[in-house]
C-alpha cells in the first residue's frame, strides 16, 4: 500500500521530536531554577556562593540522558522514514538562529571572564544563553513547520 | 567563485594561523609564569580582531585579485554577492559549527564548576570557538566542492 503524503495539520516525526525537546527543556530549566532560587533564599550566603555546581550538572545529565531515552523510544516506535528534505532545511535553518546566539553568549562569556568576575556569573550565561538560543531557534523551526521558512 | 565562497577559503586560512600563533605565544608564556599572572586579554582580543579585519582583508583582495586576472584573460570579472545556494551551504557551515561550540560550553561549565583559573576557562572558550569557525568553513568548502 502506498503511503499517505502527510498533510500541513499531521505532524513529522521531527516536528514531534522538536515539541518533545521543547517540553523537556522547558521543564528541567524551570527545575534548575527551582532548586538554586530556593537555595538563594533560604542559604544564608551570597548569590554567587551559592552550590550551584550540583544541580547544573544534574540538570545538564538528567536532561541529556531523557532526551535521548525519549529520543530512542519515539524513533524505535516510528515506522517509515524519520526526516525527510524539508525536516532538513529546516534544522539548517533552525541552526542558523542558534549559531548567531549561541556566539553571543561565547563573546558574552569571554567578555565576562576578562572582566574577571566569579565563574558563577560565567557558568550562569553559558546555561543560560546557550537555553534561550535552542529555545529560540527551536521556536523558530516550530514557525517555519507551520508557516514555511522565511526568504 | 562567489564573493562567499571566496570568504570561506579566507576563514579557512586566516583563523588556523591566527590560533596556532595565539596559542603559541600565550602558552609560551604560561609554560614559564604562573597561569594567574599570563596577560592574555590583550592577545586574544588581538587575535578576535586580526580574524575580523584578516577575512574582511583577504575577500576583498582575493575578489580584486581574481577580477584582475579574469579581465586579463579577457572575461567578465565574477563578482556575485551569493545566491540561494551559497544562502543554504552557509545554513550547513554553521550547523556543523555548532558541535564544538556545544561541546565548549558544556566544557567550560564544568571548568567554572572546577573553580580553575580563568586563564584555563577563557582559553577553552577561545579554543571551542576557533574549532567552530574552522569546522564550519570546512563544513561549507566540501559543500561548495562536492555538493551537499
Amino acid at each position: 500500500m502506498a503511503s499517505e503524503p502527510i498533510s500541513k495539520d499531521e505532524i513529522s516525526f521531527t516536528e514531534g521530536v522538536l515539541y518533545g525537546g521543547i517540553a523537556l527543556s522547558l521543564a528541567t530549566m524551570l527545575a534548575y531554577l527551582a532548586i538554586v532560587l530556593t537555595r538563594v533564599f533560604t542559604d544564608d550566603v551570597s548569590v554567587t556562593k551559592v552550590a550551584w555546581q550540583g544541580p547544573m550538572l544534574l540538570v545538564l545529565i538528567i536532561g541529556g540522558s531523557l532526551y535521548g531515552i525519549g529520543y530512542g523510544v519515539a524513533r524505535l516506535r516510528h515506522r517509515g522514514a524519520v526526516e525527510d528534505a524539508r525536516d532538513k532545511e529546516i534544522e539548517r535553518y533552525g541552526e542558523s538562529i542558534n549559531g548567531g546566539l549561541a556566539g553571543l553568549t561565547v563573546a558574552v562569556s569571554i567578555v565576562l571572564l576578562a572582566l574577571n568576575v566569579e565563574p558563577f556569573w560565567v557558568a550562569h550565561n553559558l546555561l543560560f544563553g546557550s537555553w534561550f538560543a535552542s529555545f529560540v531557534s527551536t521556536a523558530g523551526r516550530v514557525a517555519a513547520y507551520r508557516e514555511g521558512i522565511p526568504a | 567563485m562567489s564573493v562567499s565562497e571566496r570568504s570561506v577559503w579566507v576563514q579557512l586560512i586566516v583563523m588556523p594561523v591566527v590560533g596556532i600563533v595565539y596559542f603559541s605565544v600565550v602558552l609560551t608564556r604560561a609554560a614559564s609564569t604562573p597561569v594567574a599572572d599570563v596577560s592574555w586579554i590583550a592577545p586574544m582580543i588581538w587575535a578576535m580582531s586580526i580574524v575580523v579585519v584578516g577575512i574582511i582583508a583577504g575577500t576583498i583582495a582575493s575578489a580584486i585579485g581574481s577580477a584582475i586576472a579574469q579581465a586579463a584573460q579577457g572575461n567578465e570579472p565574477d563578482l556575485e554577492e551569493g545566491d540561494v545556494r551559497d544562502k543554504e551551504i552557509e545554513r550547513i557551515g554553521n550547523l556543523k559549527g555548532q558541535f564544538f561550540t556545544g561541546i565548549g560550553t558544556v566544557a567550560v561549565i564544568v571548568l567554572c564548576m572546577l573553580r580553575v583559573d580563568v586563564f584555563w576557562i577563557a582559553n577553552a572558550m577561545f579554543l571551542a570557538g576557533l574549532l567552530s569557525g574552522i569546522h564550519g568553513a570546512i563544513a561549507k568548502v566540501i559543500a561548495y566542492r562536492r555538493g551537499f
